[in-house]
C-alpha cells in the first residue's frame, strides 16, 4: 500500500476515532441530565403528597386534599395507595404493563420507551413514622417523549456532523501525505535523471525537510563515491587501452616485419625471442593495472597479519643486493617497527620504493630504510641521494603511468611507472599514506602507517 | 610421463600441446569438461592442465570429480580471473598448484616438474654438480674446477636452484619467487643483474659457459653439449 494511501487511512481513522468518543459522551451526559430532570419533577409530586398525608387526618380527608394539590399537569401520572387501596389515581400517561410489575418489584426508576412514546416511571414508599397506621406508596411516571425526540434529534444530527467531519478528514490527510511526500517525488525525479552520463546529479539536499535531510545527504554521499569509483573505473580502461596500445603495435610490427621475408633460423629466434620479451612487458602492465584497479577499490582489507616492517625491509633489501652493488650502492637498515596489514601488500610498497631509491641514487652513496614510531604510528622512510624533484611535481608521481621527462623514453627497468600508484593504493588499503620529501639532495619516501 | 591437457580454447590448447611434446611430455588435449573428466578417470596420467572456465561442465566441478576417484593425480588449473577466491577455491577443491593468464610457458613448464617431481625421489643429497663445477651444500662451498668461488647468501642460493633444476629454463619470476620470496611481479632487471654476476663468478674464465640465457625465458644450467 501507498504510503499516502496509509497516512490517510490513518488521519480519517483519527478523526472517526474521536468523534465517536465526543458523540458517546455528549449523547450520555445529555440522557443522564434529562432523567435527572425527571426525577427531580417526580420527587416533587411525592413531596405535595408528602405534605397532604402530613397535614390530613383521615383517609377521606387526604383523599381530598390530593385531589386539589396534585392535578393540573400535562404528562403526568400519579396514583398513591395505602394499606386500604388505591386512593388516588390520575394523569393522562397511559402505563404499560410491564412497567407496573417492574415498579411492584423494585424502587429503583424505570425509563421506558414504546413506538407510542416514552415516559420515566418510579415507585416511592413514604416514611411516615413508627406512629403511622400503615404503609403509602406513590407511584409517579413522567412521559418523556419530549427528551427522547430531542437525543433522536441529536444523535441523528452528530451522526451527520460526524460523517462529513471523516469524509473531510480524510480529504485533508489525503492532501497533507501528497504535500509531505512531495520532496521524495521531487527526490525520485533527481534519481531517474541519474545515469552512468549524469552521474553529478544530486539530490535537493536543501531543499527538503530536515527529517529528509539526513536521508538526501545520505544518498549524496553514495553518489559521491560512485562517481569517484566510477570514475576511476572509466580512467582506467582508458589507461590500459592506452598504455596496451604501444606495445600491441609493436609486437605486430615485429611479426610482420620477421614474415615479411626469407631469414635465418637464427633471425626468427631472436625475433621470436623480441616478441616473448615485448609480451612479457604487456602481460605485467595488465597484471599491474588490475592490481591497481583492485588495490584502489579495497576499502577494508580482507585480512591482517603482524608484519615485521624491519624484517620485510631487511629481506626486500637482500633482492636488490646485486643492483646496489651494480652502483656501489650501499643499503641501510635501521629501526623498530610492527604494523597489522597484508604482508604481501606491504612487501610490494616497500620494494616499489627500494628500486625507485636504487634506480635514482647517485652512484657510490649510500640508500637509507629507516623504521620508526610517528605521532600516529610507524613510518617506514627510504631516502637517497638523487636529483632534486620540484614540489610541484609530487602529486603527479603517484598519478598513473606519468613519467618526470614527458620526452623521455621508459627502459625496461622502469617499468610500466604504476609502481608509485600501487603503492599509494596499498598504504590507503592501510589507511595510511605515502609521502614524498625532496630537500638538500636527499630524496625521502615514507610509508606511514596509521596505527593510532 | 602423460600430460592431460582440458582446454576448450583451440589455439592455447594446441599450443600447450605441441610445447609439452618438444618438452619431452606425451600430451592429450580434452576440449571441454564431460571429456576430459574421462580421459582423466580412464586414462593413465601423470598430471592434468585443467581450464577452469570451460564449457558444459566447468573446472572446478570436473576438478571436485576428480579428486573423488584419484585422489593423487596431481592438477594445476588455468584461470584468467586473478582474485584471492578463485585461488583459494581451486587449492581447496585439491587443486596442487595454479597459473593466472597471462602466463610464460617456462613458468608452466617449471611449475609442472616440480609437481611431477613431488612424491618421487626426494634427494637428500649433501653436494651437486655439473661438469667442473661443485657445489657443498653442507659447508656451503662452491669450487670451479677444484677453486675456490666466493659467492653471497643469496647467490648461493641462486646456483643451489639452477643446480637442482639443470637444463630447465627457469622464468625470472620463479628465480624471484624461490630465491627472495619475492611473490609478485618486480623488476625484471634485478634478476637479470643478480644471474650476470652469478655467471661472472662461475663462468668467467672458463671455456665452458655452464649458464645460459635463453632469451624471451629465463635462464638454464647446463653443460652446453647436453
Amino acid at each position: 500500500m501507498s504510503l499516502t494511501a496509509r497516512l490517510t487511512i490513518l488521519f480519517a481513522g483519527v478523526v472517526a476515532l474521536v468523534l465517536a468518543g465526543f458523540s458517546t459522551l455528549v449523547f450520555r451526559e445529555t440522557s443522564a441530565h434529562f432523567i435527572e430532570l425527571d426525577r427531580s419533577l417526580l420527587m416533587s409530586k411525592v413531596h405535595l403528597v408528602e405534605e397532604a398525608v402530613q397535614a390530613s387526618q383521615t383517609e377521606d380527608d387526604l383523599r381530598r386534599r390530593l385531589a386539589t394539590s396534585t392535578h393540573g399537569h400535562d404528562g403526568l401520572y400519579l396514583r398513591v395507595s395505602g394499606h386500604s387501596g388505591v386512593l388516588l389515581e390520575q394523569g393522562d400517561l397511559s402505563m404499560p404493563d410491564a412497567v407496573r410489575e417492574g415498579l411492584e418489584t423494585s424502587l429503583q426508576g424505570l425509563a421506558w420507551r414504546d413506538t407510542n412514546g416514552s415516559l420515566y416511571a418510579q415507585r416511592f414508599v413514604l416514611d411516615l413514622g413508627a406512629d403511622a397506621p400503615g404503609q403509602i406508596s406513590v407511584t409517579a411516571a413522567v412521559d418523556t417523549s419530549h427528551h427522547r425526540h430531542f437525543l433522536d434529534d441529536l444523535t441523528l444530527k452528530i451522526a451527520g456532523y460526524a460523517l462529513v467531519a471523516v469524509l473531510a478528514g480524510t480529504l485533508l490527510g489525503w492532501m497533507a501525505s501528497r504535500g509531505g511526500l512531495k520532496p521524495l517525488t521531487a527526490m525520485k525525479a533527481r534519481a531517474e535523471r541519474l545515469s552512468a552520463q549524469h552521474l553529478a546529479e544530486r539530490m535537493p539536499a536543501e531543499s527538503v525537510p530536515r527529517e529528509m535531510r539526513e536521508l538526501a545527504l545520505s544518498l549524496n554521499n553514495m553518489l559521491d563515491r560512485l562517481q569517484a569509483d566510477f570514475e576511476r573505473l572509466s580512467a582506467f580502461s582508458s589507461d590500459l587501452a592506452h598504455e596496451m596500445r604501444t606495445p600491441v603495435s609493436n609486437l605486430l610490427t615485429a611479426a610482420q616485419v620477421t614474415l615479411a621475408q626469407q631469414r635465418t633460423p637464427q633471425d626468427y629466434r631472436s625475433s621470436l625471442a623480441t616478441i616473448s620479451e615485448e609480451l612479457q612487458r604487456l602481460a605485467r602492465t595488465i597484471s599491474d593495472m588490475l592490481l591497481l584497479a583492485k588495490t584502489e577499490n579495497l576499502h577494508e582489507l580482507p585480512l591482517r597479519e603482524p608484519v615485521d616492517l624491519v624484517a620485510e625491509a631487511r629481506s626486500i633489501v637482500e633482492f636488490y643486493e646485486a643492483v646496489a652493488s651494480e652502483k656501489y650502492l650501499t643499503i641501510g637498515v635501521d629501526g623498530v617497527g610492527e604494523v597489522a596489514g597484508d604482508r604481501l601488500m606491504i612487501r610490494r610498497a616497500i620494494s616499489n620504493l627500494l628500486s625507485n631509491a636504487v634506480r635514482h641514487a647517485d652512484a657510490g652513496s649510500t640508500v637509507s630504510i629507516v623504521v620508526r614510531p610517528s605521532d600516529t604510528g610507524v613510518v617506514l622512510a627510504v631516502s637517497n641521494l638523487g636529483p632534486h624533484i620540484p614540489v610541484a611535481s609530487h602529486q603527479q608521481l603517484f598519478d598513473r603511468f606519468v613519467r618526470l621527462s614527458p620526452g623521455r623514453s621508459r627502459d625496461a627497468s622502469e617499468g610500466v611507472g604504476l609502481g608509485l600508484p600501487i603503492t599509494k593504493a596499498i598504504m590507503h588499503a592501510h589507511h595510511g599514506e605515502v609521502t614524498v620529501r625532496s630537500a638538500d639532495g636527499v630524496n625521502t619516501f615514507a610509508l606511514e602507517f596509521t596505527t593510532r | 610421463m602423460k600430460i592431460l591437457i582440458i582446454e576448450d580454447e583451440a589455439h592455447t590448447g594446441e599450443y600447450l600441446k605441441q610445447g609439452l611434446r618438444e618438452a619431452g611430455y606425451f600430451c592429450e588435449l580434452a576440449r571441454n569438461g564431460v571429456d576430459g573428466l574421462h580421459e582423466a578417470t580412464e586414462g593413465d596420467y601423470g598430471l592434468v592442465i585443467l581450464d577452469v572456465m570451460l564449457p558444459s561442465i566447468d573446472g572446478w566441478s570436473v576438478l571436485s570429480s576428480l579428486r573423488r576417484k584419484k585422489s593423487q593425480l596431481p592438477v594445476l588449473y588455468l584461470t584468467a580471473r586473478d582474485s584471492v577466491e578463485d585461488r583459494v577455491k581451486g587449492l581447496e577443491l585439491g587443486a596442487d598448484d595454479y597459473l593466472i593468464k597471462p602466463f610464460s610457458f617456462s613458468e608452466l613448464l617449471a611449475r609442472i616438474k616440480t609437481l611431477l617431481r613431488r612424491g618421487g625421489q626426494i634427494q637428500d643429497t649433501t653436494s651437486l654438480q655439473i661438469a667442473d663445477l661443485q657445489l657443498d651444500l653442507v659447508r656451503r662451498r662452491v669450487t670451479r674446477s677444484g677453486r675456490r668461488v666466493d659467492l653471497t647468501a643469496k647467490e648461493f642460493g641462486l646456483l643451489e636452484l639452477f643446480m637442482r633444476r639443470r637444463g630447465e629454463v627457469l622464468p625470472r619470476t620463479l628465480i624471484a619467487s624461490l630465491v627472495w620470496d619475492i611473490n609478485f611481479d618486480s623488476d625484471s632487471n634485478v634478476i637479470d643483474v643478480a644471474v650476470r654476476r652469478l655467471r661472472a663468478k662461475i663462468d668467467d674464465g672458463f671455456d665452458t659457459k655452464l649458464l645460459q640465457t635463453v632469451r624471451g625465458m629465463g635462464y638454464v644450467l647446463d653443460e652446453p653439449d647436453h
